[in-house]
């Protein structure tokens, strides 16, 4: 029985004690939510139409960073998403609050930091640190570029990491040669490379 | 050999789970953290031995976050140094795991012994 919408949480961190640690901190932020629990996107897109809040993990087995929050975020568009994470690198929390998502934490981050945060976000706020808030990021970073293909380029990109000829993508994917090939032209033009090896360099180093 | 001077257990993250939770579910966090801490370090160990770096880095990377929640520092900061070493450091550094492990181990204990004696 699926609990009544806009009283659901979803945390979704593949490793049961982070996935504990954030459950722990949302029964004190927000006790009136039913808090749910998902090992991976998959898991967690099933119940995610319900859901007020959700609390991610960027390195999950379906989700290797922050380059699936948008496809995310548009198929949940009620969905509050905050992500909380292991990553040390700080570009990482700039590169979230691009996507749209509604805050960024730590995974280091103190349980009273993490209860604010979660409050806040759930009222309709956001929660990213203020450096974060005023900078921009290059429109010829990485990630910049990378956000900007579409949800069908983004399939194709995957799928020339995986050393998929044109073919072969285009029968996983269900489209026509001709049409991979025009996805590959315009993956290679919106990243600025010359070519597909560029191109999966590129998406390697955002992912890393 | 990796120079991390952070401190094994930051206490105060510790200490704010105390304030905000009840005994028995810290108590269950740091059940759940030293099992971690019994039985991570050296799968990374032993996969780094096999040669296996993407599940050795895995592995690292899922100590990472759980040493990150409780606020284990240090091991937290090496289990992040494993996870992005190239295949030539790979091993050295996951050398450095298990001990590590057992330093955090017995911190952690004390800063558990200090909670209790508060409650």
């Amino acid at each position: 029985m699926s609990a009544p919408a806009a009283s659901l949480a979803i945390v979704v961190d593949d490793h049961p004690m982070c996935r504990q640690a954030t459950a722990m901190a949302l029964g004190v932020a927000a006790p009136e939510l039913t808090v749910v629990e998902a090992a991976s996107l998959a898991e967690a897109s099933e119940r995610a139409g319900e859901a007020t809040l959700m609390t991610l993990d960027l390195a999950l087995p379906d989700n290797r960073s922050v380059l699936g929050v948008p496809a995310l975020l548009e198929r949940f568009p009620g969905l509050k998403l905050l992500v909380i994470s292991g990553a040390l690198n700080p570009e990482i929390e700039q590169q979230v609050a691009a996507t749209g998502a509604h805050g960024y934490l730590s995974k280091a981050t103190p349980i009273s930091v993490m209860v604010e945060a979660m409050r806040a976000v759930i009222a309709g706020g956001s929660w990213f640190s203020p450096a974060v808030e005023a900078a921009t990021l290059s429109p010829e970073s990485d990630f910049v570029r990378l956000s900007s293909l579409t949800n069908a380029q983004s399939r194709v990109l995957t799928a020339m990491e995986s050393g998929r000829l044109n073919k072969q993508i285009a029968f996983d994917l269900g489209l026509s040669e001709i049409t991979v090939k025009a996805h590959v032209k315009a993956i290679l033009r919106k990243l600025a490379v010359p070519n597909r090896t560029q191109a999966i360099l590129m998406l390697q180093r955002a992912q890393s | 050999m990796t120079t991390i001077s952070a401190p094994l257990i930051d206490p105060s993250q510790l200490r704010e789970f105390a304030d905000f939770l009840p005994g028995a579910q810290v108590q269950q966090l740091i059940r759940t953290f030293t099992k971690e801490l019994e039985t991570r370090p050296s799968m990374v160990l032993h996969l780094a031995r096999q040669g296996d770096g993407a599940n050795a880095r895995a592995a690292a990377h899922f100590l990472k976050g759980a040493a990150l929640s409780v606020g284990a520092r240090r091991i937290a900061l090496l289990a992040d140094t494993v996870e992005h070493a190239d295949d030539a450091a790979l091993l050295g550094h996951a050398q450095e795991l298990p001990a590590c492990a057992l330093d955090t181990l017995g911190e952690l204990e004390a800063v558990e012994a200090t909670l209790r004696s508060v409650a």
